[in-house]
Parts: C-alpha cells; sequence; structure tokens
C-alpha cells in the first residue's frame, strides 16, 4: 500500500477492527495489499488487519508430523491453513497401534482412563479432517514464499450437515462488511481543537498535574494562573494573522475565566477546597492539608469508641458532619472521600462496610 | 422439488468474466466415473438446462442419482464441452432450506457486484 496513504502504525491500536479477528471473504484476505510499515499486517480499504476468521470447505490436505496444512475454501476463494497437531495427536499414532480397547470393569462407575482416551478420541475428530468438511479457523496472516497463509490459533470442524451454518456465515459476513470494514476509520484528531469542553478538561489536567508532581498543600488562583498560558498561546499560533481581531473578551478574561471554571471543577471533584471564604482566594489541596487529614483521623478515633460506633463503625455524613464542626464549613462529600482513601492508604483507619469507617 | 439454478446457462458464460468462483445447483442426473464427469439438471422457466461437471477435484464421490447439489467451482472449458465446471467442492443439499441458501447467494453476488460497479465507476472517474 502506498506508504502516504497508510495509517501510521501508532494509530492501528484505534481501529478496533485490528484487535478483531476479521471475517473477511478469502477473496478479500488474498488481495489485500501488505503494509509498508510493517511486515504482515494487510491493509483491507485503511482499516489495518493481522488476524482473521474463516468458516470453509476443505479442498486439500498435507499432513505432516508437526501440523496440518488444509486448503480452505469459502465460496469466494481458497486459502491453505497451517494447523498446529496438538500433543495429543503427534502421541496418538503410536498408542493406537499399543492399546486395546479394555473392557470397563464396573459399567456405572467412572473411570477416568476410558474417559480420558473418549476425550482424545473427540478432540482429535475434531481436528483431523478430510476433504468435503467443513473447518472453521482463526488466526494471523502471514506470507510464506510468496503465498499467503492463516497459522490457525484455534480450529476445529463444523458438523452442519444442512448447511445452516454456511448459511449464517455468508449473511452475517456480508453484515459486517456494510457495517463495519467498507465503512473507512474516522479517528478524531488532536490538534487544533477549540472546543470548550476540551480545552476546559486540559486546563484541569495541567493544574491537577502540577499540583502532585510539586506536593503542593495550598495555594491561590494567582499561583497557577501562569501554568494555563500555553493553552492559550497555541490558540493564537493556530490563527494565523488572517484573522482579523474581533471585538470580545481579550485573552487575558479568557484565561481568568478558564482558570475560575477549571479551579470550581476541581472543587467539585474534592481535590481542592477552600478552608474559608474570604477575599484572597486560598484554596487547600485536600489529601496535602495534614489538618484536616488529623482532624478527621481524631473524630473517627473518638467515635470508634463509642458504643453506638463500635461494631459498625462511622458513616461517612456522621464524619462529614462532624469535620464541617470542627474544621472549615467548606469541606464537601467528594473532598472527605478522598480524605478517608488517604487515611486508608496509610492504615490510619479501615472501612468495616460500604460508607463506613473505624480506627483500631 | 422446486428447481434452483442460480445462475441461467448463459450467465456460465458471463462467469469468466465476473467471478472466478461461481454457485451452481440442480439435480444430478447422470455420473461418468471414469471420465469424472456428472451433468446436473435444472427447470428454470419451464426449460431444463444442463451443467456438466468435472468431478476429477472431489473424488472418490458417491452420487446419488436425483438428489440435489450443489456445486462451488471455476468455469472451464475443455476438451469438446464448451463449458465445464470444475469442481472444487460438491455437496448434497437435500434437507437445506433452498429459500434461505438461495437468498444468501444473491446476496453474496449482489455486494461483489456492487463492489465491482463501484471499482469500475472510481476508474473512470481517475481517467
Amino acid at each position: 500500500m502506498d506508504p502516504v496513504e497508510e495509517l501510521p502504525s501508532m494509530l492501528w491500536g484505534l481501529d478496533p477492527i485490528f484487535s478483531a479477528f476479521a471475517r473477511l471473504h478469502i477473496r478479500d484476505i488474498l488481495l489485500m495489499p501488505e503494509s509498508c510499515q510493517v511486515p504482515d499486517i494487510y491493509f483491507y480499504k485503511s482499516h489495518p488487519i493481522y488476524k482473521v476468521d474463516v468458516l470453509g470447505t476443505v479442498v486439500y490436505k498435507q499432513e505432516r508430523e508437526d501440523f496440518y496444512s488444509y486448503g480452505v475454501d469459502d465460496g469466494t476463494g481458497v486459502i491453505s491453513c497451517l494447523c498446529w497437531k496438538d500433543d495429543l495427536m503427534k502421541v496418538q499414532v503410536d498408542s493406537d497401534k499399543r492399546e486395546k480397547e479394555p473392557h470397563d470393569d464396573d459399567q456405572g462407575a467412572f473411570n477416568p482412563a476410558a474417559e480420558l482416551r473418549k476425550l482424545k478420541r473427540t478432540q482429535q475428530s475434531r481436528c483431523r479432517l478430510e476433504i468435503g468438511e467443513l473447518l472453521r479457523v482463526r488466526g494471523p496472516v502471514k506470507t510464506y514464499r510468496q503465498q499467503r497463509e492463516i497459522t490457525a490459533y484455534a480450529y476445529y470442524k463444523v458438523d452442519d450437515p444442512v448447511m445452516a451454518a454456511q448459511i449464517e456465515w455468508m449473511t452475517d459476513v456480508l453484515q459486517l462488511y456494510r457495517q463495519f470494514y467498507n465503512k473507512p476509520l474516522h479517528l478524531e484528531s488532536d490538534t487544533a481543537c477549540h472546543s470548550p469542553v476540551s480545552s476546559l478538561s486540559r486546563a484541569t489536567n495541567i493544574i491537577k498535574d502540577f499540583l502532585q508532581q510539586k506536593l503542593v498543600s495550598k495555594f491561590t488562583p494567582y499561583d497557577v494562573q501562569d501554568l494555563l498560558q500555553p493553552l492559550f498561546l497555541r490558540g493564537t499560533e493556530a490563527a494565523p494573522a488572517h484573522q482579523e481581531p474581533v471585538a470580545g473578551p481579550s485573552a487575558c478574561q479568557q484565561l481568568h475565566h478558564l482558570l475560575k471554571e477549571a479551579l470550581q471543577v476541581l472543587q467539585d471533584e474534592g481535590l481542592v477546597y477552600r478552608r474559608l471564604k474570604s477575599q484572597d482566594e486560598v484554596y487547600f489541596v485536600t489529601v496535602q492539608d495534614k489538618d484536616l487529614l488529623m482532624a478527621a483521623k481524631d473524630i473517627i478515633r473518638e467515635d470508634s469508641k463509642r458504643e453506638k460506633f463500635g461494631e459498625k463503625g462511622c458513616h461517612v455524613l456522621h464524619i462529614l458532619s462532624a469535620v464541617r464542626q470542627r474544621h472549615s464549613l467548606n469541606v464537601s462529600k467528594a473532598a472527605l472521600e478522598l480524605v478517608l482513601q488517604a487515611l486508608e492508604c496509610n492504615s490510619d483507619i479501615v472501612s468495616t462496610r460500604h460508607d463506613h469507617y473505624t480506627t483500631f | 422439488m422446486r428447481p434452483i439454478i442460480f445462475n441461467g446457462k448463459s450467465s456460465l458464460e458471463h462467469c469468466r468474466k465476473e467471478f472466478q468462483y461461481e454457485h451452481l445447483a440442480g439435480g444430478l442426473t447422470c455420473y461418468e466415473q471414469d471420465m469424472s464427469r456428472a451433468t446436473l439438471t435444472a427447470q428454470h422457466a419451464s426449460k431444463e438446462h444442463h451443467v456438466v461437471i468435472n468431478t476429477s477435484l472431489v473424488e472418490p464421490f458417491h452420487p446419488i442419482i436425483g438428489a440435489q447439489y450443489l456445486v462451488l467451482g471455476e468455469t472451464d472449458s475443455t476438451d469438446g464441452v464448451d463449458m465445464m465446471v470444475r469442481a472444487r467442492v460438491l455437496n448434497c443439499i437435500d434437507g437445506v432450506n433452498i429459500p434461505r441458501l438461495q437468498k444468501a447467494i444473491t446476496e453474496q453476488r449482489r455486494f461483489f457486484k456492487e463492489r465491482e460497479s463501484h471499482r469500475d465507476d472510481a476508474v473512470h472517474n481517475a481517467t
């Protein structure tokens, strides 16, 4: 396939068809072009394919010591399938000659040796096929000596006396083609995306990463607003000179607005909270606030001693009201849950049941 | 028995251009083991069609004269007979849900035809 048209290999995993055993017609499997980037990966209409699933009649058979090579015909073409033999099947050839069928001593009793022999025989009957029988094969496509073949991960004989399986296969495959394989792959492009939702999520992620990396315990909006500058610079680069200046919020105002929204999201998630609602907005990072952690721990320890909470433990809402009384009115339930999680990870408290905590 | 022949005999001649493989069905009327030839007959629009099948690839073949068979194979023209089908698969389809089978095969044919026409259109547009 033309290297310019091919999807870069980094993005192949994004195509769900790449991870599935594609049920293509054998004709398409034989004709699909190979990738220039990686050998043994093929493309069907911009979808990268490396493993397939076929159902067809055996039209030729070759047996070797370690494997069978079956030619499978599904009505659109023939492809050879390499089916490795199980160890069971290799041994069977010898044991067949040596063993005779012993009588079951007890008709009703479970005889493991006889059952195992039956199992082996069933497995072999499913794997040893003759010409004209129906075979199902799933596995990767490889090119060996300029011939395409399928190396079977799994294969078995299909009993289909009234062709129901084949008819169903034919109709299902056509459906798959129409709904998935013939439709081009759509990938959302990450760059130059100015939608408000994604810039908000990017802003919150930037702030979250900063708080985590620097182990910040408290901050003001002024401290973090510079972090969001790159989002706006990227925006102005993408819109080059030909765009006329539009009357509207300036970059500075947009940044403030974005910062405010991002901080609100973080508060809603419980990652930060404002201990005191005062003029200067000071935000405390929940899990880094030692005072809050200590307060929660003390509350749980004291209340666990009471008979009321002795067995069951303290409910999270009870802890929340106590923390609000003792520490700060602005602690939200989400923030408290993060605190309790942190305490539990440190083994300071333990959860007795869902939403109930106690201490040792 | 309801006769079925998925393509009339005339379209067999187009076969070589259209598809490499063909699905054909009909009742087995005669089998010549020494020459590896079988004849399938089907009635379509009050006309009897015969198709000669080369069974060399599917031997040993146990014929049931009168039973319906489905052939999957390539069209071939060899010695004396103008159009023969070299069978890769020859299945007895007595007991099969014929309308469903016919529907599936017609769907598949239509799908390939659409694809060929899209390809031809693309080639025309490119030139």
